[in-house]
């Protein structure tokens, strides 16, 4: 048995190019990982109209995704909240930071926080319009109302 | 002299790349595993100035009552959207006037804002309480879309909702 492991010749395969395609590959996912996926509840069906404006990269500094389901609840980061009093807490966080440019501003004054509201295509205006004078109300003006520009394929409405 | 001395050093070195491909394997996991797609999203921008409610106005095929023409007298023009009970759209009006269907109430609406002239600063939406989202963003997709006569898009949507009396 000895004899024969002395014999048995010692494999060490390149793993260079291995460790490339890896690597390659590794860039090419932390390209594409899209941290604000957290924020979107994959159970909401938004409606479909093509001539929505597609979201621009980069183009608000600061966003607050809130996802509205069909029954009028409120999920943000995946947790159910109270619409009314999570809008105060961030509307007094948002408050702060821009107290620092203005000390004057005032809860209820604009914000520069844009919200935005992914809705399920069947919730009622009367409960979107709830959250929508809790806005206006805490300050926040700018609203992008969310919907598909293209429909989901099988594969993206599955994940 | 140095160089070759160097040389013969660094030709019997030799990495173990076992461990780094093993670290690189599991970033690879991780990536893969938590690769998202983003979807395909798109948005209606809308500055809401305020929002009150307002009494749902008797819509006529004819003419405007005295309090719809004091309120589309501002410089702001209103599309009322009443919903049926399945929250789809039953009825359209733009500044009182009754539009048959949302292909009208484009011209309509578009009418409406070239009459304002410069004057037109907003666009007040009133929806009924039950109209779903879906229909509703049909009406605000046909809001945004419009021009003000300086070429302007439109940027101040306002969303109110109709209370019956």
């Amino acid at each position: 048995m000895s004899a024969a492991m002395q014999h048995a010749t010692r494999a060490e395969p390149d793993l260079t190019p291995m460790l490339d395609m890896v690597f390659q590959l590794i860039t090419f996912f932390m390209l594409v990982i899209n941290f604000r996926a957290a924020t979107i509840d994959p159970n909401i069906k938004l409606p479909m109209m093509g001539s929505a404006r597609p979201v621009a990269a980069n183009s608000e500094t600061d966003v607050l995704v809130l996802n509205m389901a069909a029954s009028g609840e409120v999920n943000v980061y995946g947790q159910s909240q109270d619409a009314e009093k999570f809008l105060e807490q961030e509307a007094r966080l948002s408050l702060e930071k821009s107290q620092k440019q203005n000390p004057k501003l005032q809860l209820g004054d604009e914000l520069s926080t844009t919200v935005v509201i992914r809705a399920d295509k069947q919730t009622e205006f009367t409960k979107l319009n709830h959250v929508l004078m809790a806005c206006q109300r805490l300050g926040f003006r700018k609203i992008s109302l969310k919907v598909l520009d293209k429909p989901l394929t099988n594969q993206a409405s599955t994940l | 002299m140095r160089r070759r001395r160097k040389r013969r050093k660094l030709d019997g070195i030799e990495l173990n790349l076992a461990a780094m491909l093993d670290m690189a394997f599991q970033l690879l996991m991780f990536f893969i595993l938590t690769f998202n797609p983003a979807q395909n999203e798109a948005q209606f921008a809308a500055y809401i100035p305020a929002a009150e409610p307002v009494t749902k106005p008797q819509l006529t095929e004819k003419n405007q009552t005295e309090s719809q023409i004091q309120q589309a007298s501002h410089s702001e023009i209103i599309v009322t959207v009443e919903g049926s009970e399945a929250g789809k759209i039953e009825k359209l009006a733009v500044g009182g006037k009754v539009v048959s269907d949302l292909a009208k109430l484009n011209s309509s609406v578009h009418n409406a804002i070239c009459r304002e002239g410069d004057d037109c600063e907003q666009l007040t939406v009133q929806v009924d309480a039950n109209l779903c989202y879906e229909e509703l963003m049909q009406v605000v997709d046909i809001c945004t879309q419009q021009k003000l006569p300086n070429g302007d898009s439109l940027a101040k949507l306002k969303l109110v909702e109709l209370q019956t009396k």
